[in-house]
């Protein structure tokens, strides 16, 4: 029973850190400020054979 | 740090307009982040609603997460080497924009669609990885096959166990659609080769993957087109030396009439296909499955008959349930894909919405004033333009130009007139029919607008489309003599390049006429004029 309550417990709290995550768009927002400037960077970075 | 312009108490009035969500006016713009389309908060649409949203946000996230799990060292590469895919990650972002201010059943037809597009695309991009030379050659890498992606993938489905991928609709026609800012930079790439630039911006983009060399190498065949227009003809070469790896593969090009409307050029088409069908015999070493090819027709029937069944009830009711942008782009992948299992379990549950609606009489788009259609070729990077007019001043876009390709019924009784449809389907393919292939599309567009009882016509217009500039004098002379019927609202556009025409231009124009020719106040005020240049 214990275990069920815990596992309840567990549960609601991903489901509420989830919701907050969906909810304050903080998904688009990690991926507007850090993964995509990242990734630019590194694309920036490499050097490309240009052909036509 | 974010602040509500418009207080809750304001904007809801009561408990249960919160509750509910269906507070008479939305204030969409207040939720977005200063300069950007970003929300600074997702959108809260009752908690019945919110909660739905919230899942389909979720299983977006774990349908992604599955592209990466299915071999995460190999999608790590591919996300390494490939600017282009990058983009992907702003999936959800899009979503979002093709989801504001849904409610009820069109959030769940909506989200329908959209599961749908998105399923088939992370499938088709783990195909496209997972056979790409450049990441290492597997046992998948023969057995793809990829072509271009105006032309539909039908025959593709006469040899079971190979795949076919429209490689540049993912590498590149989707770019603008997911981040506005890629498109502009493979533009550029193009131009600094010596490219001009005052051309369509679509084949533009394409040769800018070619010219970074960022077409995945996959398969030993390649078929082109020379669909839809002379612009798209002018990126073949570049295309042919970047997906054949200098002509390393075999090519076939696809031709395809251009009077789609002649009826000597239907024999010539079903000729194309049998030549198409022989050269992939001799090259992939299989010998073409009927079978398996009508099946694959009757399924697109099934799709296509749901799809007539859905138009009917756009043109006589208040009750179609996908919202503009969405029916738009759903009918354009289906186009390109197929009735294939996902698009047949889509059509599916989007018949049982649309059934629910005009059983129980459901309107859901309550804030429509206006119905519109919407004509000529839309842009990509303001695609979700259509759905801002709705919720900005209540009109609706009932039907589009694109929705209407590909939805010809294939007679599978008869193999001869089988192929002859089949030839027509591919003749009739996106902007052939209404653009670029005649001058019918004139007529064209005001027999639509009736049949879809519009009293509004938003008619696109791409600055770098040479076809349509042509026919400028020819549309202004039509809109003239059909004025007392229809109101004509240009939406100036450069399809994948937002720098030439941003999206405000686009809305800038729609309001003035808005607002001085119709004298009408916005549904939601907060959505007439937002800078959203730094958005994606």
């Amino acid at each position: 029973m214990k275990t069920a309550a815990k596992l309840l417990g567990l549960g609601s709290a991903a489901l509420a850190a989830l919701f907050a995550v969906y909810y304050f768009n903080l998904d688009m927002k990690l991926v507007r400020s850090v993964v995509v400037p990242l990734l630019d960077r590194h694309y920036d970075s490499v050097h490309r054979e240009q052909t036509l | 740090m974010w602040k509500r312009k418009i207080s809750l108490k304001e904007q809801y009035g009561t408990w249960e307009h919160f509750i509910r969500g269906d507070e008479p006016c939305h204030y969409l713009g207040q939720r977005l982040l200063e300069g950007t389309n970003f929300y600074a908060r997702r959108e809260w649409r009752g908690v019945r609603d919110t909660a739905y949203a919230f899942a389909h946000w979720l299983k977006l996230w774990i349908t992604m997460a599955g592209l990466v799990l299915r071999n995460p060292v190999r999608v790590a590469m591919a996300f390494w080497k490939y600017r282009w895919l990058s983009a992907y990650l702003g999936t959800p972002m899009m979503v979002d924009r093709w989801l504001e201010g849904d409610r009820g059943t069109a959030l769940r037809a909506d989200t329908a669609a959209i599961e749908c597009m998105i399923s088939e695309t992370v499938d088709s991009l783990w195909k496209m990885i997972r056979a790409d030379r450049r990441l290492g050659e597997t046992k998948w890498t023969e057995k793809t096959i990829t072509f271009d992606y105006t032309l539909p993938k039908h025959i593709l489905y006469g040899f079971p166990g190979y795949e076919g991928i429209n490689m540049p609709q993912y590498c590149a026609f989707m770019m603008p659609l997911l981040r506005k800012q890629l498109g502009c930079y493979y533009i550029d790439q193009t131009i600094s080769c010596g490219i001009p630039g005052d051309m369509c911006t679509l084949p533009m983009l394409e040769t800018g993957v070619a010219v970074d060399n960022e077409y995945p190498d996959v398969g030993n065949i390649w078929l082109t087109t020379n669909t839809p227009c002379d612009a798209n003809m002018m990126d073949n070469n570049a295309m042919w030396r970047a997906i054949s790896n200098e002509g390393q593969k075999a090519v076939f090009p696809f031709t395809i009439p251009m009077m789609y409307d002649d009826p000597t050029t239907r024999e010539l088409g079903v000729h194309e296909i049998y030549e198409g069908i022989a050269f992939m015999e001799e090259h992939l070493g299989q010998k073409f499955n009927w079978e398996t090819f009508v099946q694959h027709l009757e399924n697109t029937n099934t799709f296509n008959k749901g799809s007539h069944e859905r138009w009917d009830i756009y043109a006589n009711t208040d009750f179609g349930t996908l919202n503009p942008v969405v029916q738009g782009m759903f009918r354009i992948y289906f186009y390109q894909h197929g009735g294939n299992k996902y698009f047949l379990k889509a059509n599916r549950k989007l018949l049982k919405i649309f059934e629910k609606c005009v059983r129980n009489e459901i309107r859901p788009f309550p804030h429509a004033r206006h119905r519109a259609l919407a004509w000529s070729c839309g842009s990509t990077y303001n695609a979700n333009v259509i759905l801002w007019l709705y919720n900005c001043w209540g009109v609706l876009t009932v039907i589009n130009m694109d929705s209407l390709t590909g939805h010809n019924l294939v007679d599978t009784e008869d193999r001869d007139l089988m192929m002859g449809d089949l030839a027509d389907w591919y003749a009739r393919t996106p902007m052939r029919t209404h653009t670029v292939g005649g001058n019918r599309h004139l007529m064209q567009m005001w027999e639509t607008a009736e049949k879809f009882n519009c009293d509004i016509i938003i008619m696109y217009d791409d600055i770098g489309c040479k076809g349509m500039a042509g026919a400028q004098g020819l549309l202004e002379e039509e809109i003239r003599k059909h004025r007392d019927r229809f109101h004509v609202i240009w939406l100036p556009h450069s399809l994948m390049d937002c720098r030439i025409v941003p999206s405000s231009e686009g809305r800038k124009a729609v309001n003035q006429y808005m607002q001085n020719i119709l004298h009408e106040e916005p549904i939601d005020p907060t959505l007439v004029d937002f800078d959203d240049e730094m958005g994606w």
